[in-house]
């Protein structure tokens, strides 16, 4: 397979991803906590999905069932319509911390995955690791270690470790939670770029509604504990999608709404 | 770590700021200067007390004069050499002995559960008995006194470096270990990318403590069963009345410690480089 053109748009085997009635119970101390109750969603081949739930509805639980990490239940983790096996490169993860190795430099972690592979020679996935950093603003921090980069670079070579391997799905566990306002703005865009270039399957996890309908082509809202999928929303703001969008009245609409979905559940509370 | 080149500074730096930072310097020069002298002071004070207690209430301990004289016809005979050639080989025998072993084992502990239910129970068991107190039990199983040596200063080593490597690898950041599986690496390389350099912060604790350990051994190994060595000459010298060499050789002893740590440190600053808290 010729893996040259990363980013470039050109076209790529990628999966969907479906969820069908899972379920996923703890027990711990005698206490039996239903995590999530029978939970059904799609996330549809080439495009962004985004799952929106506040903290304990069981965000986390799920792409670490579609990664493949954790196991259901009950109901089934399907990909292109087959149960997904153990964790690999085919569904990559980027979760909330950072999870670069310290003790390697940019360059290195970037590589990590094609080296572990070895799909590809060194040179090869060096060539391919520099044009991912130079479209994502990170040239001349090639050797540098994670500790030298900030917040928001931590962020996009984290996307970019992942996006080397050609993922046919990409997981994307709220990584943009603990920016500073201005950083996320700017990682909101890059991550906006990155799915606009590749078209690559995505599912992005966030409990922040905005940056979900700035985001996605589907949104889908999760409850609290137990979680379940309360309600989706298809999101039919253009794309390429720009910061312009977020002072039009069609992006406001989708947010009165969304935020009227929310709202629903906490009279019960 | 070491001299850091000054970058050119700033052109736009009003003359006030760069003033400023030349006294800033300047003040930092002096911090230094002081701290110079008064480590100065402190050995000066140390010598003197030393001399005040061999002049009043302690007259068997030699005075600091008394004691240079000695040691300056001590250090120019071979034996001394001698004794420090063979503490430091036993020393460095036994240390690295312990690392070989102690570092793969617990490394791979901390890191696999099986091995650890394996390897620990055991280990706990072995653990709290001293290292000298393998003296008898070494020179049964060797026959010889150096290999008895050598012996208990690899078990001083290895405790420490063992337990050290454990709890390193079972720091390891778990998120690490999830993406690097992720990426596709396989068990052999996630101990090798990551198990092992996450471990490694603590495997050099391991080793300090683990060098010093080795220093302890061989010491009280030589004492007790000794043929040659600065333990050796300690306890030989204080034999023959020779109190004087008592003292050089407890200060060579702690000299060669201070170096052998140095040398430790010198390696884990050169393998840590990534962490911060080194720039």
């Amino acid at each position: 397979m010729e893996t040259d053109g990363i980013m470039s748009g050109e076209e790529k085997s990628y999966s969907s991803m479906s969820l069908k009635d899972v379920w996923k119970v703890y027990q711990s101390f005698g206490r039996t906590v239903v995590a999530l109750k029978g939970i059904n969603f799609e996330v549809p081949k080439g495009k962004l999905t985004c799952l929106v739930g506040p903290s304990g509805s069981g965000k986390t639980v799920i792409i670490n069932m579609m990664a493949g990490y954790e196991t259901p239940d009950g109901g089934q983790v399907l990909m292109d319509g087959k149960p997904v096996g153990g964790p690999g490169p085919e569904r990559i993860v980027v979760y909330q911390e950072t999870a670069l190795l310290p003790w390697k430099t940019l360059m290195e972690n970037t590589t990590f995955g094609p080296l572990m592979q070895k799909k590809i020679s060194k040179k090869e996935a060096i060539k391919r690791a520099q044009a991912l950093i130079d479209k994502s603003g990170l040239t001349g921090f090639e050797k540098k270690f994670p500790y030298q980069l900030s917040g928001g670079m931590q962020r996009r070579s984290e996307l970019i470790r992942a996006l080397i391997n050609d993922p046919k799905v990409l997981l994307m566990d709220e990584p943009l939670r603990g920016l500073d306002a201005m950083t996320r703005q700017i990682m909101q865009d890059y991550v906006i770029k990155l799915y606009e270039e590749t078209k690559t399957t995505m599912l992005f996890i966030t409990s922040d509604i905005d940056e979900a309908i700035y985001l996605a082509d589907t949104v889908y809202f999760l409850t609290q504990s137990p979680g379940f999928i309360k309600d989706k929303m298809e999101i039919t703001l253009p794309r390429p999608r720009t910061s312009d969008v977020l002072i039009t009245k069609e992006y406001n609409e989708f947010l009165a709404k969304a935020i009227d979905i929310v709202m629903a559940e906490k009279e019960f509370i | 770590m070491g001299k850091q080149q000054q970058e050119p500074l700033p052109s736009y730096l009003p003359e006030m700021v760069i003033t400023r930072l030349k006294e800033k310097v300047a003040e930092a020069k002096r911090d230094k200067k002081r701290n110079s002298i008064m480590m100065g002071v402190s050995v000066l004070t140390a010598v003197l007390a030393w001399w005040i207690l061999s002049v009043t209430i302690t007259p068997n301990l030699p005075t600091p004069a008394e004691w240079m004289v000695a040691s300056f016809f001590a250090v120019r005979d071979p034996w001394y050499y001698n004794s420090i050639m063979w503490s430091v080989a036993r020393v460095y025998v036994g240390f690295g002995l312990g690392c070989a072993i102690g570092i793969p084992m617990g490394t791979i502990m901390g890191w696999n559960r099986i091995a650890n239910d394996f390897g620990f129970p055991t280990f706990e068991l072995i653990r709290p008995i001293p290292p000298v107190a393998w003296v008898p039990l070494s020179i049964i199983i060797t026959g010889a006194i150096t290999p008895a040596i050598i012996f208990i200063t690899f078990i001083g080593t290895w405790y420490v470096v063992t337990l050290n490597s454990v709890l390193g690898a079972e720091s390891v950041n778990p998120s690490l270990l999830r993406a690097a599986k992720c990426l596709g690496a396989k068990p052999i390389q996630v101990f090798r990318h990551v198990v092992l350099p996450g471990a490694l912060p603590a495997i050099f604790t391991g080793m300090v403590l683990g060098m010093a350990m080795s220093w302890i051994t061989v010491v009280a190994g030589e004492m007790i069963a000794g043929d040659y060595g600065v333990g050796y000459l300690a306890w030989q010298s204080y034999n023959l009345i020779r109190y004087p060499e008592v003292i050089l050789a407890m200060l060579t002893i702690g000299a060669l410690g201070y170096a052998s740590s140095m040398f430790i440190r010198a390696l884990s600053n050169k393998y840590l480089r990534w962490r911060a808290v080194y720039n």
